[in-house]
């Protein structure tokens, strides 16, 4: 019998294992590129998740009374432990069209410097936290209207004026 | 023969089995490409129902000095935004003298969202069958490329328009207009309005129906077209301040 290319029966089979391999190789590297993509998604929807959850629990109806309403929203919010979170309020304008008006001053680069701090109460900040915020957090942000009482005695009376409820959230 | 067969069979089945792992290889980098893009688009629509719902209700919770012109810090007599409006109503029928200050209240709420979001608000009722526009207020960007410029240099212009539609399927036209601007969150709400009759003794109320849609910034369709709008304040890009225009249906420039 002629034996032409005929090297043995493990030797024949040699040449087939190269494009095994690189299948072997396309698959788990596919099959890893995917579950990284699945498990990094699943991470920010469940961040995305958590900012709502502490955006509902801080806003209520969109109406906040004042300073202990505000830190009795605070109380709800952190009960919720599965993320970390610092929430604010900035100041919106009345009137932005009127000439000269005021106009809201946008998010500095670390924003809860400009939270809300009026000389007549403290500082409308809630956290769940005492780390400083990471690089690398998740913001979201909702108009409320704040009660605000002004005046003494007499002149003494409350308005209520637009602020804006900002939600950072980080692991 | 036989035995020199055996093997181009095992690299030919190798091959298949390549071609196997590569279809499947593919079809994973597909799947995870577009894996949790519905859920995506939902968080971001859920957040736009979140802001308009909120922006709605903070608009009308806001007060007003009851002294134009007055800040709310130096005046004595506030009311709710919401009241001022019922009142201006009243008399004659119509948003006349709050017209600025519901204008100003809305734009200072959206301005977060301002650069990216157009927005529109607007109170209707039903009259005789047809409905008619209380207030109407549109935000919109506006898209400028100058003559020669290249693609890159367009200017954009923010303008606040008034309207005034005068024809009885005005809000149709505004519901086909939103309708072809994509993803649209709206927050809705009923407000009563009192209407003074004429005996001066007693008041009537009507029920009209208060609405905020707000889209990501796009080409208007044509339909804007019809609702009688004009342009009461422009903001030209790069500027701080907005101009006030004088329109028909602006509310009129100081002395």
């Amino acid at each position: 019998m002629k034996s032409k290319g005929f090297i043995g029966p493990i030797g024949d089979d040699l040449p087939s294992l190269i494009p095994l391999v690189f299948a072997l190789i396309i698959f788990f590297y596919s099959f890893t590129f995917a579950w990284n993509i699945y498990d990094e998604r699943n991470s920010i929807f469940s961040d995305s998740v958590d900012v709502f959850n502490v955006a509902h629990a801080m806003r209520g109806s969109s109406y906040i009374s004042g300073f202990e309403d505000f830190q009795e929203n605070c109380s709800k919010a952190r009960s919720i432990k599965r993320v970390n979170f610092r929430v604010g309020l900035l100041e919106l304008s009345s009137n932005p069209l009127a000439e000269g008006g005021e106009h809201f001053a946008g998010f500095g680069r670390d924003v809860s410097d400009d939270f809300f701090d009026p000389p007549d109460s403290e500082k409308f900040e809630c956290s769940n936290s005492s780390d400083d915020i990471p690089p690398l957090y998740s913001l979201r942000f909702f108009p409320v209207a704040l009660q605000r009482d002004y005046g003494e005695g007499n002149d003494r009376h409350f308005f209520v004026k637009p602020m804006l409820l900002v939600v950072i959230t980080w692991q | 023969m036989a035995m020199n067969g055996k093997g181009q069979a095992s690299i030919t089945d190798a091959l298949y089995f390549l071609l196997i792992v590569s279809a499947l290889s593919v079809f994973l980098f597909v799947y995870s490409m577009n894996y949790g893009s519905t859920v995506a688009d939902q968080i971001e629509r859920q957040f736009g129902q979140e802001y308009a719902s909120s922006s709605f209700r903070t608009i009308f919770y806001n007060s007003t000095p009851r002294i134009p012109g007055e800040s709310l810090e130096e005046t004595l007599e506030v009311d709710y935004l919401l009241a001022a409006i019922k009142e201006d109503y009243a008399d004659d029928k119509k948003i006349n003298r709050t017209r600025e200050v519901l204008a100003n209240n809305i734009v200072g709420i959206m301005e977060p969202l301002h650069d990216s979001f157009d927005y529109a608000f607007y109170v209707y009722l039903e009259e005789a069958g047809a409905q008619k526009f209380a207030f109407l207020l549109v935000s919109l960007h506006n898209r400028v490329l100058p003559e020669g410029r290249r693609v890159g240099d367009y200017t954009t212009d923010a303008i606040v328009y008034l309207c005034e539609p005068a024809e009885l399927t005005s809000l149709d036209r505004l519901e086909a207009m939103l309708s072809k601007l994509g993803t649209v969150s709206r927050s809705e709400s009923r407000m009563r309005l009192p209407i003074i009759k004429e005996s001066g003794q007693s008041t009537d109320l009507v029920t009209s129906y208060v609405n905020l849609a707000m889209w990501v910034s796009t080409q208007i369709p044509e339909e804007f077209n019809d609702l009688n709008c004009d342009p009461c304040w422009i903001k030209s890009q790069g500027a701080d301040e907005w101009e006030k225009q004088n329109g028909p249906a602006c509310p009129q420039l100081g002395p």
